[in-house]
């Protein structure tokens, strides 16, 4: 499991805490490092996770002022004579929070949204927009395109993929 | 972006879950019992994404919202066409047969004249009115159903899948098709026999007051045998109308919107990107299982939708078709035979105005005791009958191996 999720469940768990109790969830005691014995199985923690994000949904109290945890972003695809393009709106997505991959037809874009942070005193009045992490596949027309080009503009992922000279129409 | 986490890293984690926890036992008692929803069929959207959750869930929008549109429109029109077919029908036929046996063809007002004018009369009113009707109640409990049942059925059947792809199509269908019937088909058996008995009372009702008004409708009619023989009319254009419009609408309607749009949704949610197929194990590659969920959904994205439609329509359809309109035809025919004739005998034998029909009693005594009588049996028996033809469906299924000892 990636550091970041973890970290990313964590400011999760903070803000459920903040919304329940209005105050920041007590920190752990820096030199506490667990011996083997007492550390948590990963699987049990993400179900702990996940057992506390669905009770805290069914709180009404707690479910505007906490995020949503994880989601799929929308997305476009462009089709033109030079390339194709994908876009994915995930707002405030940095280069370093997302990859792309590729497996025949299918590309998989997959990442995490940081986000604002619920802590050290500030708190969510209204929570929509969805943090974590993301994660979309898209089937291209095409299997034999070349090496994507890929930026981020405005909040918008764009995966451009360049049309071989086979993919392009013949010229008349 | 790939770096492993520390031990300190997942113990700082579980050890606020655990605080946040306890806080919500204290400040909200009502949930200190809480045990977990994880792993008892509802998940966290998170959880859900685990598993596919965001995809099902607009796979559920997508056909909560399409079938429900679609049964709509077909079937309130389609209700309106061939209710008001059958009205007419049956309307005419019987009023003519009257005539004929009782030598009363001058008597009727205008003669045969005089049945067409009562048919056409009843039809008009019957068939405009239960089409608004329907039209609404229909959409309204379609999209109920469907918001309750399958995303929650998508949910568990994915869950309860076995690892095997083929048995997961199997009994995602399995409990697709259990769910939404069970439920579904109660809801518009009831709502169509309210609708209907409530359109009938008040259109039948104005529709030979103003026969009666205009001298299409003798006024001897109100009494002796001519009693017997409208409430056999009534009786007959009910039932026709029930047991073999009805039954084609539903069968037709409910079966093609369940195929193409359930199967459409699922299409274009694999077109999105066969998403399940990769949900999980990127970042949390702890649950190896999650593969396989997504392998079942890669299964619809290349072919599936024609077995997943073949199982709805075959299964849905063959078996309990047959077997509510049989339950319903019976029923509705005891309940209509027994209670239709007495009501109107006992609301004729009342009638104290020099013979004419007090149409507005008629429909009252006939509404009430055919309310109850039919809502009784028809219900009673269509649970019956639609338990009966899962149970024979699933067993077929079950014994061709589709998905071996999963429980269902």
């Amino acid at each position: 499991m990636d550091p970041t999720t973890i970290e990313l469940m964590l400011d999760q768990v903070r803000a459920i805490y903040r919304a329940l109790a209005g105050a920041d969830l007590p920190e752990p005691q820096p030199d506490s490092v667990p011996t083997p014995a007492e550390e948590p199985a990963a699987e049990d923690v993400v179900h702990g996770f996940a057992n506390l994000e669905a009770l805290a949904r069914n709180m009404p109290s707690v479910i505007e002022r906490v995020p949503p945890f994880s989601f799929s972003p929308p997305l476009d695809a462009f089709n033109d004579d030079h390339e194709i393009l994908i876009e994915v709106a995930v707002p405030g997505v940095e280069r370093k929070d997302f990859k792309v991959e590729r497996t025949g037809e299918l590309v998989i874009i997959s990442g995490f949204r940081r986000g604002e942070r619920a802590a050290n005193g500030r708190s969510y009045f209204h929570a929509e927009i969805p943090r974590g992490p993301f994660h979309r596949v898209v089937r291209l027309p095409h299997s034999m395109l070349g090496e994507p080009r890929i930026e981020v503009n405005q909040g918008l992922i764009e995966i451009h993929f360049p049309k071989t000279p086979a993919h392009k129409p013949a010229k008349a | 972006m790939e770096r492993q986490f520390s031990s300190q890293d997942l113990t700082r984690l579980n050890e606020a879950i655990r605080q946040t926890m306890e806080l919500i036992r204290k400040v909200a008692p009502q949930y200190g019992q809480y045990q977990g929803q994880y792993g008892q069929g509802q998940q966290s959207p998170f959880m859900q994404m685990q598993m596919g959750g965001p995809n099902i869930d607009r796979i559920a929008d997508i056909v909560r919202e399409r079938v429900a549109e679609v049964i709509r429109e077909r079937v309130a029109d389609t209700i309106r066409e061939r209710v008001g077919e059958a009205v007419r029908e049956r309307t005419l036929e019987t009023i003519r047969n009257i005539a004929q046996q009782s030598g009363m063809q001058g008597q009727m007002g205008g003669g045969f004249g005089g049945g067409e004018w009562v048919a056409n009369a009843i039809r008009e009113r019957v068939e405009d009115r239960l089409r608004e009707r329907i039209k609404d109640a229909i959409r309204e409990r379609v999209r109920e159903e469907l918001r309750e049942r399958v995303g929650e059925t998508l949910r568990e059947a994915i869950q309860q899948s076995p690892l095997g792809q083929m048995g997961q199509g199997e009994l995602l269908v399995a409990a697709l098709r259990e769910r939404i019937e069970q439920n579904l088909r109660e809801r518009l058996i009831e709502t169509l026999r309210e609708h209907v008995q409530e359109t009938v009372r008040e259109k039948v009702g104005e529709a030979l007051r103003n026969a009666a008004q205009q001298g299409q409708l003798g006024q001897h009619l109100a009494q002796g045998p001519a009693a017997e023989w409208v409430a056999a009319a009534i009786r007959e254009r009910v039932e026709e109308a029930i047991r073999e419009r009805l039954g084609e609408v539903l069968r037709e309607h409910l079966r093609e919107a369940l195929r193409e749009k359930v199967i459409e949704a699922i299409r274009m949610q694999a077109m999105q990107g066969g998403q399940q197929q990769q949900f999980g194990g990127q970042w949390m590659p702890q649950f190896g299982g999650q593969q396989h969920f997504g392998g079942g959904f890669q299964q619809f994205g290349q072919g599936g939708h024609e077995y997943l439609a073949q199982q709805l329509r075959s299964k849905i359809e063959d078996q309990v078709r047959q077997r509510v309109e049989d339950a319903v035809r019976e029923r509705v025919r005891e309940a209509i035979s027994e209670r239709l004739g007495e009501a109107l005998r006992s609301a004729l034998s009342q009638t104290q105005f020099g013979g004419g029909l007090d149409t507005d009693r008629i429909a009252d005594q006939v509404r009430e005791r055919l309310s109850n009588a039919v809502r009784e049996r028809v219900g009673d028996a269509v649970r019956e009958r639609v338990g009966e033809a899962v149970r024979y469906a699933l067993s077929q299924q079950m014994q061709m191996g589709g998905y071996g000892q999963q429980s269902m």
